[in-house]
């Protein structure tokens, strides 16, 4: 891989060809290395022209291994397409199983009846007022974040 | 040894005939395994023979090619596809079984590898409060799975007590109106524990974990007290307290305590010592569980973190202590990461663990919820977030509902990501079956959640893990230590009986 390197500037420029790389996999490669350089791409020729700007000063050294990163992960992401696109049909059943399994059903279950009774209301409501109860009585004296005090919660809804 | 994978070069290979499989190359023999999660390990020329299609049906390994499904022509659909479902159950489970609440972010303990993210024991602000306690099981229990599990974290969570006493009761209270099973569990240092509160946890059946690194000057090297003093006596004092009156009490096995160690630069040489102390407090099982570089533990990764090659060193070396140990009648401790993947290879079983398992455990295994009620998609996640990054948040108690959060874009995302049949190097890894990837390590190491295995420190770690078992499955020895292991093993201990029901904990209470 040829590379133009511009220390002074932080910019490093390489090409790759187009029908190897896609954009998606650029612009993918691109966010996962935002915070480490901006990524700039143009097409010439068949080819991905890309230029890093590093975010941070680096020697000439650091930005050979930055756009060598880089590439990298360009392969990461394509390779990723490449893999998924032969795979897809068991891939996409595995993933469709799962989701739909831990959906449960459309429809979110009603409270059990249980929870209806007076005598479960009522069973929460004394322990809620227990444990607001043990709060004010043994627990410090909750802070906003801040550092100021604010009282503790008496009410629950 | 390479973790990449290729055929060896020059070998003519004959595709017709040939099951699905991946394989690896140990050198003088190779692991076969495929998707159904059967495998085998054949000599160098007898794959050879397998791969250009040479083994006759004459011969014997003709037979047991077919039986473990790498024949084409005489693959057993029903067995293959019972073995498939035995071990990859948790993909048809409906909703998350463990939820990880997090009462409080205060600790007083200020570890080195944190990686919970915790604050000064002054900071009540970061306690949960009773409504979000209430709201959180509330939301727990509108999620669809059968079984639930509460897992209690922090920050230490005895400082946040009455609200872990509340959610215990509460949630019991709404199982049995529900019928529902429920399982509690503590996480905590131990250093607040009293005589009242462990009444208490063991009267409710919450199940008690605590971390121990090791001998006491590297336990309190890692696990420094804020203001100084020594923790570990405090977790050694605890934990044989508890393991007396569990093991006096046989009713109350479901709460033998369990320790978690965590391994750092400083327990590299210590393995032994290590697994010593574990054994002399009569514990069953150790679990050599490497740093995170995740939380407080990146910023200090230059201190106490380490290589992956160094961790797999560091694992073969301590694990082939343990199995010396057995193999001379020395101790009886097995080592849990064995535990979890012999589970899968050798039993063909799903430990229910999240960490190794694709789709990943996040949101359709486990959520977290941290202490003001947003939920996230696993602890690792709320941990990024404590670092300013609020990527892994799906939702929030009490606003958002169970659909919701399965629905949102981040936890699509962590399903999509983590599947490896979309992986490069995963799709055609020899452990695919037995394995996952983990969103939020890679999005912190590698700062993308689908991450880049063949530099992953994570795959580096499992295949390490891996070969040393497979490696240690073809020694006779090591393979009865392991089937002996299994035997005992607890991994499934939360879905066996010996968890007391609903009404015998009311009763004992």
């Amino acid at each position: 891989m040829k590379l133009d390197i511009d220390a002074k500037a932080r910019e490093v420029s390489f090409s790759v060809p187009t029908k190897v790389y896609s954009e998606d996999a650029l612009r993918i490669a691109a966010a996962v290395f935002e915070n480490r350089c901006e990524a700039s791409a143009g097409l010439a020729k068949g080819r991905h022209e890309l230029t890093l700007k590093a975010r941070k000063a680096l020697d000439a050294k650091g930005l050979e291994a930055l756009a060598g990163e880089f590439a990298n992960e360009l392969l990461n992401q394509e390779y990723r397409f490449v893999v998924a696109r032969f795979n897809r049909k068991v891939a996409d059943l595995i993933a469709a199983q799962t989701l739909l399994a831990a959906r449960g059903g459309e429809n979110p279950p009603a409270a059990p009846e249980g929870e209806k009774s007076p005598a479960f209301q009522a069973e929460v409501k004394k322990l809620l007022a227990e444990t607001a109860d043990e709060i004010r009585r043994t627990m410090p004296k909750r802070i906003a974040p801040q550092g100021s005090p604010i009282p503790p919660e008496t009410s629950v809804g | 040894m390479s973790r990449l994978t290729s055929l060896p070069a020059g070998l003519k290979a004959d595709p017709k005939g040939l099951g699905p499989f991946n394989f690896r190359d140990f050198g003088a023999w190779v692991l076969l395994t495929n998707d159904w999660g059967r495998w085998l390990m054949l000599d160098k020329p007898d794959f050879e023979r397998f791969l250009s299609g040479r083994v006759p049906e004459s011969d014997p390994l003709h037979a047991e090619l077919a039986s473990r499904g790498f024949l084409s022509g005489r693959l057993d659909f029903p067995d293959l596809a019972a073995s498939y479902l035995k071990q990859t159950g948790f993909r048809h489970i409906p909703g998350p079984s463990l939820h990880m609440m997090v009462v409080t972010l205060r600790c007083n303990q200020k570890c080195q590898y944190c990686h919970s993210s915790v604050v000064d024991p002054s900071r009540t602000d970061t306690d949960m409060d009773l409504e979000t306690a209430k709201k959180t099981v509330d939301f727990i229990f509108s999620t669809p799975n059968p079984s639930i599990c509460i897992e209690f974290q922090g920050g230490e969570p005895l400082l946040n007590w009455p609200v872990v006493k509340f959610v215990v009761k509460y949630a019991r209270a709404k199982a049995k109106a529900a019928n529902r099973r429920l399982i509690l569990a503590l996480v905590n240092n131990f250093t607040l524990m009293t005589d009242d509160k462990l009444a208490f946890l063991e009267e409710n059946a919450v199940s008690i974990c605590t971390s121990l690194d090791g001998p006491a000057d590297l336990h309190n090297k890692n696990r420094p007290f804020l203001g100084g003093g020594e923790a570990q006596p405090k977790v050694v004092s605890w934990l044989s307290k508890i393991m007396d009156r569990a093991k006096a009490d046989p009713s109350k096995r479901h709460y033998l305590p369990s320790a978690l160690m965590t391994t750092t630069r400083f327990s590299l040489p210590r393995g032994r010592e290590i697994v010593d102390l574990y054994a002399s407090l009569g514990m069953d099982q150790i679990f050599l569980r490497p740093l995170s570089p995740i939380g407080y533990a990146k910023r200090v990764w230059h201190e106490i973190g380490y290589d992956a090659a160094d961790f797999v060193r560091f694992y073969e070396d301590t694990l082939d202590y343990i199995l010396e140990l057995n193999a001379t009648g020395k101790g009886t401790i097995m080592e849990r990461n064995a535990l979890i993947l012999l589970t899968k290879i050798v039993k063909g079983e799903d430990p229910g663990f999240m960490d190794l398992r694709w789709p990943a455990g996040a949101v359709l295994g486990c959520l977290a919820y941290n202490y003001d009620g947003r939920i996230f998609v696993s602890d690792e996640g709320r941990m990024v977030d404590h670092q300013g990054d609020p990527l892994f948040q799906v939702g929030v108690v009490g606003r958002d509902s169970w659909h919701e959060v399965l629905d949102h874009p981040t936890a699509r995302a962590c399903a999509a990501a983590s599947n490896l049949e979309t992986q490069p190097m995963c799709g055609q890894c020899a452990y695919k079956p037995w394995c996952g990837a983990e969103p939020v390590f890679h999005y912190e190491m590698q700062r993308s959640v689908a991450g880049q295995m063949p530099t992953s420190p994570w795959c580096f770690t499992h295949m390490g893990i891996f070969d040393a078992l497979m490696k240690r499955l073809r020694d006779p020895q090591a393979r009865r230590i392991f089937d002996a292991w299994l035997v005992r093993d607890q991994c499934k201990w939360q879905e066996n009986d010996i968890i007391p029901s609903d009404d015998a904990v009311e009763a004992a209470s």
